[in-house]
């Protein structure tokens, strides 16, 4: 599978655009390496969910399953997860009642990336500084890395299972 | 009530949060001013942004001092933890800007 590196080789594409400039870095830059970074781990949060329910997938079921994750859901969960609290949505009833600072900070990761790619790309009137975006790509980078020893955890598998299937949680029968 | 039927969150406790989450001696000190708006995300679900104003010499300084960075990012997350621990329905972006 030629894509099985992808999020890795964004965020080193992310980081060189960072600090592509010297000085005073391009807003064209900081746009782009914020749009590469979020791309980083909307690829990484997908490859790990295929990986872990389907393990032992052909390529191009892979691939199949692959496109059934959505910006919009995965927005929403991001949100959900980083609280402390996980409610499940439209119901009362709680999904995670402790849910660990290490899922809080890559889910709050996520939803601001995701809404800064949408101002980076989209709103021309969006400005960023070089050390909100690096210290971005750090922690995305960082998430990544300490990814192998936490992914086996129930509350993982909460995250990644809400990540395609949100809103099947509050489904009675 | 909103249109929908949903319970309108008071803003007037999230905004006085803010404004002592916000005041002067308890920001970084490379930050020289903060400032924040309510209104939504993409979705159009809740959000509040909050802008934190910093030098150009202090946006270099930063980037290349690898420590004060992980430490705004501390401040950072305290500062979203307790915005999302009021339960206000209203979800934090914070970055920071470059002063006028």
């Amino acid at each position: 599978m030629n894509a099985q590196m992808l999020p890795e080789h964004l965020l080193e594409q992310a980081r060189h655009l960072a600090q592509r400039e010297r000085n005073r870095p391009r807003q064209a830059s900081l746009r782009r390496a914020v749009s590469t970074a979020y791309y980083a781990l909307f690829h990484f949060l997908i490859r790990e969910a295929t990986r872990q329910f389907g393990p032992d997938l052909s390529e191009e079921n892979y691939n199949r399953v692959y496109r059934w994750f959505d910006h919009g859901t995965m927005a929403r969960v991001a949100r959900a997860f980083s609280e402390k609290v996980v409610r499940i949505p439209n119901s009362k009833e709680l999904l995670l009642q402790n849910n660990p600072s290490w899922i809080q900070l890559i889910a709050f990761t996520f939803a601001e990336l995701q809404e800064w790619r949408h101002s980076a790309d989209y709103d021309p009137g969006a400005q960023f500084v070089r050390a909100e975006v690096v210290e971005t790509i750090r922690i995305t980078e960082h998430v990544i890395r300490q990814w192998k020893t936490v992914k086996n955890s129930p509350e993982v598998n909460a995250f990644l299972l809400s990540l395609l299937l949100w809103e099947k949680w509050g489904k009675q029968r | 009530m909103n249109t929908q039927g949903e319970a309108v969150y008071d803003t007037q406790e999230l905004e006085r949060t803010l404004r002592e989450l916000l005041a002067p001696e308890r920001l970084p000190d490379y930050v020289l001013s903060a400032r924040y708006e309510l209104s939504t995300d993409q979705y159009g679900e809740p959000a509040v942004r909050i802008y934190l104003a910093i030098s150009p010499e202090s946006d270099q300084m930063l980037s290349n001092d690898k420590e004060k960075l992980e430490e705004y990012s501390l401040f950072k997350q305290d500062l979203a933890r307790r915005i999302l621990e009021l339960d206000s329905g209203y979800f934090p972006f914070i970055r920071m800007v470059e002063a006028a």
